[in-house]
């Protein structure tokens, strides 16, 4: 999976937003636990001031005020356990033993009758205490002066049974986490099984032109789209065959009348009009060339979409037409072609590169012709040899090079090699020709699909 | 040798025949597909020279007809449409060999040749009988080197005789490859012809197999035959 991967996208959007709101609700839930708790507390603190307001009372002997019954939580009696309580009148103060000779400092702000205040205090040891205080004024019979009650507890109880509370939590998070990301995955897998069966269908569609995407197999919403691009295909197709038609007409309109010419020229001849056939001559073999260079381009033009080609099929059917000619028929044929070898290339202009190059090679040999497969990387060479007179490094490059070879070749094999040249282009290939000790080396390289064989019908006739 | 040229453009048409025509070949045309079919059927032709771009029938066509029929004469197909899936095209159909137009007459009449010694089962362009040697590229027949001049018609005998040296050639077979369709085939004027020849050749150099035919022995040493 890459950056521009649909899958890791979806799934990283996913795993996020799971992440996201399961943080989310881990917060939400720790606040809740701790207002919680802290109700619970203040509840607690408020019974404990009820209690020591209940039971204060002027001693009957000194007249001082006096806490007759202390609150029954054992904590107050322990020294700095956390839970105190206060209470404060005049310039005298009576407190819980837990406090010990420390002093609640409550701030002294004007305390209306009987409401209840809530601080949040520095305790003996530092620590943070929730304080709830009251003033209350005493009955005559108790004494009759306000008084400031106040009872408080240490937060770091509260807190740490909140941390305990999110530590608790924290597996159950992490296993909610990891359920609910395999379900994402499981998801994403799902819903883009018809992206990997429109991927299958269209490497079908790449091998035979013929075949369709259908809409056998694709959920309601992919349906339209394979439709649509079923018509799409259907229409290309037409496209093609008709300017492979019409290109195919065109030639037989001029090749004809080029036959006629050539007929005039031998009867000029034959006249001793030298000058003149030799003139015609000139004038239809160019107007030849022209007409095989167009026609090669208008075929190449119409088939430059997605094709796959078998070598070795396209090799034997080139060969069952050279090895017809004079020419042919009177050489050794030595084949090395891997069988399995399928490139990139409409079959129709494979079948046209190996046509020119392989009858160029059997007019120029000797006695000899060799086609071999040599594999480089994602690509295949195809590497025609003959053991022919061969042509010279500083031709061949002039032979090569764009224009040149097209008016000045004389033997019209130049026009070949051109088309040849054009064709690799076309199919990001290369072409190129190596002088042998003797003869000539063609070598016409193309994509391989894959690297690897793919089953399923190739190379068809047209 | 007897060739059929099935060819609609009647100047393409008279250029093919004109060459075969000097190169020593009897020639007969036609420019329809369904009478190609029909000729090429019922008719024995050593060579058909065919142009697919045919009115009525397509070349295509009438080539494959021929060959499910089992008509197995080579054929030599002409066509406008080069590109070499279609020349794979024209091969799978059924042709011997194929040539795009435009094309010079003689690379027509070089494949013509080859296809004719080829169908004969002779792989040199030289065929040799005996004492005779016959170089149809040069239109000569010597006799132990001594060129030996002789009419066309004495020419297009010896040709067909040494084509097929290796069996009985059947007078009425001769008279079809000697004079095409639309000649008189007279036993007579074969005989004739035959005499002059062996007057040139030597006497031994054709035998009679009375009854079945004629062959090339080439060598006068093999006596005459029994009359």
């Amino acid at each position: 999976m890459t950056r521009g991967s649909l899958r890791l996208r979806l799934l990283l959007a996913g795993a996020l937003s799971i992440l996201l709101a399961l943080a989310l609700s881990a917060t939400g839930l720790t606040v809740l636990f701790y207002r919680h708790v802290e109700r619970r507390v203040d509840t607690e603190l408020g019974v404990f001031l009820d209690q020591i307001v209940s039971g204060l009372a002027q001693n009957q002997e000194t007249g001082a005020l006096e806490l007759t019954r202390t609150p029954s939580d054992p904590r107050f009696e322990v020294p700095l356990s956390g839970l105190y309580w206060q209470v404060s009148f005049d310039d005298k103060v009576l407190r819980s033993r837990s406090l010990w000779d420390n002093v609640l400092q409550l701030p002294d702000d004007e305390l209306a009758h009987g409401a209840l205040h809530r601080h949040v205090l520095p305790g003996p040891l530092s620590e943070d205490l929730l304080t709830l205080e009251r003033s209350v004024r005493l009955s005559p019979r108790a004494g009759g002066q306000t008084v400031r009650v106040a009872a408080a507890i240490s937060l770091g109880d509260v807190r740490s049974a909140t941390r305990d509370f999110a530590f608790d939590m924290l597996p159950y998070l992490i296993l909610l986490a990891l359920f609910l990301i395999g379900a994402a995955y499981i998801q994403v897998t799902i819903g883009l099984r018809p992206l990997h069966r429109i991927r299958q269908r269209l490497r079908a569609i790449r091998q035979d032109p013929d075949a369709r995407f259908g809409t056998a197999g694709f959920p309601q919403e992919i349906e339209p789209m394979a439709l649509e691009l079923d018509t799409l295909l259907t229409d290309r197709q037409a496209r093609i065959e008709k300017a492979r038609a019409r290109a195919g007409d065109l030639a037989h309109g001029l090749k004809t009348p080029l036959q006629v010419l050539l007929g005039d020229v031998e009867r000029l001849r034959t006249a001793g009009l030298n000058d003149i056939a030799e003139d015609v001559e000139h004038v239809a073999h160019t107007m030849q060339r022209h007409v095989e260079r167009e026609l090669a381009r208008a075929r190449l033009a119409t088939g430059t979409g997605q094709a796959v080609s078998n070598i070795r099929e396209a090799v034997d059917r080139v060969l069952s037409v050279v090895s017809r000619t004079p020419a042919g028929a009177a050489l050794d044929w030595v084949l090395d072609v891997d069988e399995r070898a399928n490139v990139v290339i409409d079959p129709d202009d494979l079948a046209e590169a190996l046509g020119n190059l392989m009858e160029n090679a059997a007019r120029h040999a000797r006695s000899r012709v060799s086609v071999r497969t040599l594999s480089e990387g994602d690509r295949i060479t195809i590497r025609i040899e003959d053991d022919g007179p061969g042509i010279p490094e500083d031709q061949i490059e002039k032979m090569l090079k764009r224009g040149v070879r097209l008016d000045q070749s004389a033997s019209g094999t130049g026009l070949g090699l051109a088309i040849v040249q054009e064709i690799a282009e076309a199919w990001g290939g290369t072409f190129r020709l190596c002088p042998l000790k003797p003869g000539l080396a063609a070598e016409f390289a193309i994509h391989a699909i894959g690297g690897k064989p793919e089953s399923g019908k190739t190379l068809r006739a047209r | 040798m007897r060739i059929l040229v099935v060819e609609d453009e009647p100047r393409i048409l008279d250029d093919i025949v004109t060459t075969l025509g000097m190169a020593g070949y009897v020639v007969e045309t036609v420019s329809d597909g369904e009478e190609a079919w029909f000729l090429g059927d019922t008719e024995t032709y050593d060579l058909i020279i065919l142009d697919l771009g045919l009115p009525g029938l397509d070349g295509l066509t009438v080539l494959k007809r021929w060959r499910a029929e089992g008509r197995d004469m080579p054929v030599l197909v002409l066509t406008a449409r080069g590109a070499w899936s279609e020349r794979v095209e024209g091969i799978d159909a059924g042709a011997d060999d194929y040539l795009p137009k435009p094309f010079r007459m003689e690379e027509l009449l070089a494949r013509a040749r080859a296809l004719i010694r080829r169908s004969a089962g002779i792989s040199t362009p030289v065929i040799e009988a005996g004492p005779l040697s016959l170089d149809v590229k040069q239109m000569r027949l010597t006799r132990n080197g001594v060129p030996i001049a002789l009419t066309p018609l004495e020419y297009r005998l010896v040709t067909y005789l040494m084509h097929h040296k290796e069996r009985i050639v059947p007078p009425t077979e001769l008279l079809e490859h000697l004079y095409g369709d639309d000649d008189a085939r007279d036993p007579n004027a074969l005989e004739a012809v035959m005499a002059r020849l062996r007057k040139k050749l030597g006497s031994g150099a054709i035998e009679t197999r009375r009854g079945f035919g004629y062959t090339i022995a080439g060598d006068e040493a093999a006596g005459e035959s029994p009359r």
